[in-house]
């Protein structure tokens, strides 16, 4: 079929709705800022925050422009199962990754990030492995969701790419800059609010506008037979499957889930997760029946590219004011996650490299802390932006990192739960982990004979891990066993002589098992006996006490003046 | 046909319920917080 022509806008129009985004949430961001902002707040904002804003903060972090694009993707790809294969999966992490939050919680209730409870928990080199996977996977995050602002707004309007990224990049930069975390869950309620709001328009018109549901009849034979069955092995194997093993990673390997987990008010924390479980969910794979509408319309994105679907079918069938919305619905996911990694970004630095590795924990100066977040920020603002211009394929690069992660999971939930675990095999563990990951990922050994057996092997052991991971956190150790063995037993006989042909799946479980198995082997004749109750002591409050206090005091006042200013107008 | 646009249009159902939650919790955090003089972050 002919794609229907499309609309953009003039260069006034998107400057108007840029500034219209950018410059409102400046505006809510300095009703908030302080003169003197305390480095605790501007990691964790005091880890007291309520219901409200950390629901709607974990949903904008985990949703990102990438996120709609690739579920889109995966719905025109692998048809009317594609959208729940990549959204159901990503939200049901945000559930199983509760559990171990509030244990992550109660044994480190004043952290701001994982690596600092690592560094409590093992010393310098775990801690710096997580760390450094951190920053490598905020980075690219930034970078790619720089590099989605770019490409919209080329689309859309007459600016070019660079334009995009830059006005993007400094737009973000200029709300998170000053107030930092505090600024970035703020923000995200507005945004995930436009993006919610968004969807829940946007996507009905385009359906009724694109002349479903009769096109369900007319379109039918645009789909394969895989595409049109609901139970797609084709959409499970390729899409599902691996991303249920790297998501679990990226919940762990990553800083901006961490922080919000830290921040949030203890008891709340289920509630939030599981709002946000849901809100993902429902977001995501909204956004993506776009993708299977485009299938069925026989829409065809400009150069094949599917990224393109989204921007293109809105473009199609949108009228100006919904375009505008469209846009803000993108610009706000994406800005949302950016601002997330630009304080993740500051958190670490502030926290693992300047407050535990070169002034000490008991030597860190607040104030020098915040010049190095806010520093941070910038030059990770530079970075991103440099490193988007070069419009690397951001899947590619998200896949490997969290297969990446998948090294780092046992090691660190482990650690939080048994005493037994050493830095000797926590390290140990996660660099064979990689040193085996790597060639499988990369197709750097063939997969044939002996050796694929024994990758298959590990690849099989990998997904009673995972499941027995899931199955842990809610159930205890004694289901997790019996769900970990069951999974493997079941798996083993499909998998032998089938694993090999899926090799980003493969390299992803074999980072899981080898890292599990190295951890366990090291650690359970270890004679190690951690007392948990250390790490509450050891990652705490960088702030003295009476700062603590003023601050909170300032904020109050100022809500107090705030309320009479308003009653007395 | 009719499964499969209930299938494509529920999801923006369930976005506007959770949009409504979380908008709900937030006026009355906000609201609460302005009783109480604490600042809402």
């Amino acid at each position: 079929m002919n794609n229907p022509e499309t609309v953009g806008f003039s260069a006034l129009v998107i400057i108007l709705l840029l500034v219209l985004f950018y410059g409102g949430t400046f505006l809510v961001s300095t009703k908030i800022g302080q003169k003197n902002e305390n480095a605790d707040g501007y990691m964790t904002a005091g880890n007291k925050i309520g219901f409200g804003i950390s629901a709607a903060s974990m949903t904008a972090t985990w949703i990102w422009a990438s996120s709609m694009y690739a579920s889109a993707s995966s719905g025109y790809t692998y048809g009317i199962s594609g959208p729940i294969h990549y959204g159901l999966w990503g939200a049901l992490m945000i559930l199983f990754i509760y559990p171990f939050g509030k244990r992550i919680r109660k044994v480190a209730p004043k952290a701001h990030t994982l690596a600092e409870v690592m560094h409590a928990r093992h010393g310098r080199s775990s801690q710096l492995m997580l760390a450094g996977s951190n920053v490598v996977g905020s980075v690219i995050s930034l970078m790619s969701n720089f590099i989605a602002g770019g490409v919209l707004i080329s689309m859309l309007s007459p600016f070019n790419f660079i334009q995009g990224v830059l006005a993007v990049a400094g737009g973000v930069l200029l709300y998170t800059l000053w107030s930092g975390f505090r600024a970035s869950v703020l923000t995200d309620f507005m945004q995930v609010m436009a993006m919610l709001g968004a969807v829940a328009i946007i996507v009905p018109f385009i359906f009724f506008a694109a002349g479903f549901p009769a096109a369900f009849e007319t379109g039918a034979g645009n789909l394969t037979a895989q595409q049109s069955n609901f139970f797609s092995s084709d959409a499970f194997l390729n899409q599902g499957a691996p991303y249920i093993a790297a998501v679990l990673a990226y919940a762990i390997g990553n800083q901006t889930i961490a922080q919000r987990l830290f921040a949030v008010r203890e008891d709340l924390i289920k509630p939030t997760f599981i709002t946000a479980t849901i809100g993902y969910g429902a977001m995501v794979i909204g956004v993506g029946m776009l993708g299977v509408l485009a299938l069925y319309l026989g829409f065809e994105p400009t150069g094949g590219d599917q990224n393109n679907i989204i921007p293109e079918m809105a473009m199609s069938y949108l009228p100006g004011i919904l375009l505008a919305l469209f846009f803000i619905m993108i610009i706000g996911a994406l800005s949302s996650t950016a601002d997330s990694d630009l304080a993740a970004l500051s958190s670490i630095m502030m926290a693992d490299v300047y407050g535990q590795n070169v002034a000490g924990k008991k030597k860190a100066n607040p104030k020098t802390m915040l010049l190095v977040g806010r520093m941070t920020m910038i030059v990770a603002t530079v970075v991103a932006v440099c490193l988007a211009s070069l419009q690397l394929n951001i899947l590619d690069l998200l896949v490997f990192v969290g297969a990446l992660w998948g090294a780092l999971v046992f090691p660190v939930l482990a650690s939080f739960y048994w005493k037994k675990v050493t830095n000797k095999a926590f390290t140990t563990a996660v660099l064979v982990a990689l040193v085996v990951f790597i060639p499988v990922r990369f197709e750097l050994i063939p997969m044939t004979g002996f050796t694929a057996v024994i990758i298959e092997l590990l690849a099989i052991l990998g997904i009673g891990i995972v499941l027995g991971l899931m199955s842990f956190g809610f159930f205890g150790l004694r289901v997790a066993i019996i769900v970990g063995t069951m999974a493997t037993l079941v798996a083993a006989p499909f998998c032998f002589g089938f694993l090999r042909d899926y090799t980003t799946l493969s390299a992803s479980l074999v980072a899981y098992s080898v890292s599990t198995l190295i951890c366990y082997f090291m650690s359970f004749r270890s004679k190690m006996d951690f007392d948990f109750s250390v790490i509450a002591e050891r990652a705490g409050d960088f702030d003295p006490v009476e700062e603590i206090v003023v601050s909170a005091t300032k904020g109050a006042a100022r809500s107090n003046d705030s309320n009479n200013s308003e009653r007395n107008e | 046909m009719l499964a499969l646009t209930i299938y494509v249009l529920a999801w923006p159902v369930v976005v506007a319920g959770v949009a409504f939650f979380i908008a709900r919790a937030f006026i009355s955090e906000a609201r609460e917080g302005k009783r109480n003089g604490e600042p809402l972050i």
